[in-house]
């Protein structure tokens, strides 16, 4: 961890001012995935959906290897159960989502009525307690079969994420959540663009950093060191954690928002969840 | 440079509350010494939070604190409380400083800040001024106007109401001989300056609490105190501050002491200014100055100061 600090330390050097202009949610996105299909010049547009092992030769075998026999295949077919079992008063998650379990290309979106971003594990909850049912933790379990089953029938649809220019709020949103991904936090003082931005290819010990582009399209994830599904949130309670910030909740406005920019950032990609992660 | 600084100093800061420190308290703590540090915790904590900027350990810290005062060591748990009450502290800055992160311009296309078509010819500094180069700490800092049509005065410059004294609404000219100067003539003299003219020095009088929130790239902070109460406090007898103020003047502005007073010949032209037209700081500053034989045409007073500064939305920097 110091070889990292030190690391990050010197490449501040170089990076000087950062200007105070801001940029429309279109032009961030261009600036976004032209840095890192700059830096990484060899790896194809689509392979960014397939994050760390579009970069990591040696990992990319291994996943190969897994996706074999996928690992969250219990949980897709949890999933379908799931989303074929009526709740007690018997409407089902069909009735809250009519074009069926293949939307999760729809999210996450903002909801002008509500003034507030709309992620797929949110509408999921919204549907159950609209029909009585307790919600799910957002983590982990059940929630993560539903995602898993979701993500799989959503598969090859393309990430679209519109910042409508009608609302404001819209775009405080947005400006939040890229906020959050930029602002350093935490006793290690690291940002979730130290890492992913900065430093994506750079060994932190044994694990090589993965680029942000197209750390959105494939959640939920199976993920070997859980030994279990996860949540996009469960990851960035996991990544906060690490630089010493306290985690903010699942689902929380704040993680939310930074959904809402993180994964605007991989317009253009398809969706190939759920995944396969060391 | 706001980013080498930050990450220094509070990486710095965070090793150092990561360290058991020693506590004044630790030797003759007791209950009410703790519950005193503890209540100074959790406030540390909770203003963190407020702000998003809560660290992970520092609740497992107060707990910690807390069983160890249950077991009757108060010097443990003063200890464990001012640390957490630290990163409380940390936490809050750190949250502070980063609340207008957004891309950087390594992120920018080549490396360099895109600028959003059709803005920046909206808003520059005068019709044939869009930019001016200087130098921050060795840095080079681009100074432009913002390019955001909602953009507002920042928090701590929207108060009418702050007091006279001593905050007194200052005259235009500050002392005879010492020309009044404006936005455009500080910038000549930051040019000048990063191009090499090494006889312009541009001071912010204001002390450091006021710097931290942002300055005019280019400045070097001389907190007004340092002088006018050092050399003023001086005379009748605080030989410590007298010897920063001298420091300073020798170091920092070319000034030579001889037996027979002060030297001002090769001293540099100080562009003053402190926070506006309500700041009697550089003022201050100017009349001591002055007292001790500055020449008034090597100093300059920007009477507008920050407040005018930010008012038109140019560049600031944080040290």
């Amino acid at each position: 961890m110091n070889k990292a600090i030190a690391i990050i330390a010197s490449l501040g050097l170089t990076c000087g001012v950062a200007a105070g202009l801001q940029a429309s949610p279109q032009k961030d996105q261009e600036n976004f995935q032209s840095f890192y299909m700059e830096r990484f010049p060899d790896v194809p547009k689509e392979d960014f959906v397939n994050g760390i092992y579009s970069i990591d030769p040696a990992g990319r075998e291994n996943w190969e290897a897994i996706e074999e026999f996928p690992p969250y295949e219990t949980a897709i077919s949890n999933g379908d159960e799931m989303w074929n079992t009526p709740f007690a008063n018997g409407k089902a998650y069909k009735d809250c989502f009519p074009d069926g379990p293949a939307v999760a290309g729809k999210y996450p979106y903002w909801d002008k009525e509500r003034s507030m971003v709309v992620t797929l594990a949110l509408a999921i909850n919204e549907c159950r307690e609209a029909n009585g049912e307790k919600p799910l933790k957002y983590k982990k379990g059940p929630i993560a079969d539903i995602l898993a089953y979701m993500a799989y029938e959503s598969r090859d649809q393309i990430t679209n994420v519109e910042i409508p220019e009608d609302d404001p709020k819209a775009l405080e949103a947005y400006e939040k959540g890229k906020q959050f991904w930029f602002a350093k936090r935490g006793q290690l003082n690291f940002a979730c663009a130290t890492c992913h931005a900065q430093n994506p290819g750079a060994l932190l010990r044994t694990e090589m950093l993965s680029p942000a582009y197209g750390h959105t399209t494939h959640w939920p994830v199976y993920r070997s060191k859980w030994g279990e599904m996860g949540t996009l949130h469960r990851r960035f309670t996991g990544c906060n954690k690490q630089v010493r910030a306290k985690p903010f909740k699942a689902q929380g406005e704040e993680y939310r928002n930074l959904e809402y920019f993180l994964t605007s950032m991989s317009n253009g990609l398809p969706l190939n969840g759920p995944g396969a992660r060391k | 440079m706001r980013i080498r600084h930050l990450s220094a100093g509070i990486l710095a800061a965070a090793l150092a509350a990561g360290l058991p420190t020693t506590t004044w308290a630790g030797d003759k703590a007791d209950k009410a010494t703790f519950e005193k540090s503890l209540t100074a915790a959790e406030e540390a904590r909770k203003k963190a939070a407020s702000a998003g900027g809560e660290w992970r350990d520092t609740g497992k810290i107060i707990k910690k604190a807390k069983a160890a005062a249950k077991e009757g060591d108060y010097a443990k748990a003063v200890k464990l409380a001012d640390k957490a009450k630290r990163q409380g502290e940390l936490g809050y800055e750190q949250a502070m400083d980063q609340k207008d992160a957004g891309m950087p311009a390594y992120m920018m296309a080549g490396g360099e800040p895109k600028k959003v078509a059709g803005t920046s010819a909206e808003n520059k500094i005068t019709a044939e001024l869009e930019s001016v180069e200087v130098m921050h700490n060795g840095e080079k800092v681009v100074v432009m106007r913002g390019h955001d049509k909602a953009a507002t005065l920042p928090e701590e410059f929207l108060k009418t109401d702050r007091g006279c004294p001593p905050f007194c609404v200052q005259p235009l000219t500050v002392a005879e001989g010492v020309e009044t100067v404006g936005e455009l003539e500080v910038l000549d003299y930051l040019q000048r300056s990063a191009k090499g003219d090494s006889s312009i020095l541009v001071v912010d009088s204001r002390t450091p609490d006021w710097v931290m929130r942002g300055t005019i790239p280019g400045s070097v902070n001389i907190p007004w105190d340092k002088i006018s109460q050092g050399q003023m406090g001086g005379m009748f007898g605080d030989a410590g501050e007298a010897s920063t103020a001298d420091g300073i003047l020798i170091d920092k502005i070319g000034a030579k002491k001889t037996d027979n007073g002060w030297d001002f010949s090769d001293a540099k032209t100080l562009v003053m200014f402190c926070n506006g037209i309500w700041c009697p700081q550089s003022s201050s500053n100017i009349g001591t100055l002055i007292k001790l034989g500055y020449p008034a045409d090597k100093l300059k007073w920007y009477r507008g100061g920050m407040q005018d500064w930010v008012s038109v939305g140019l560049t600031t920097v944080k040290p």
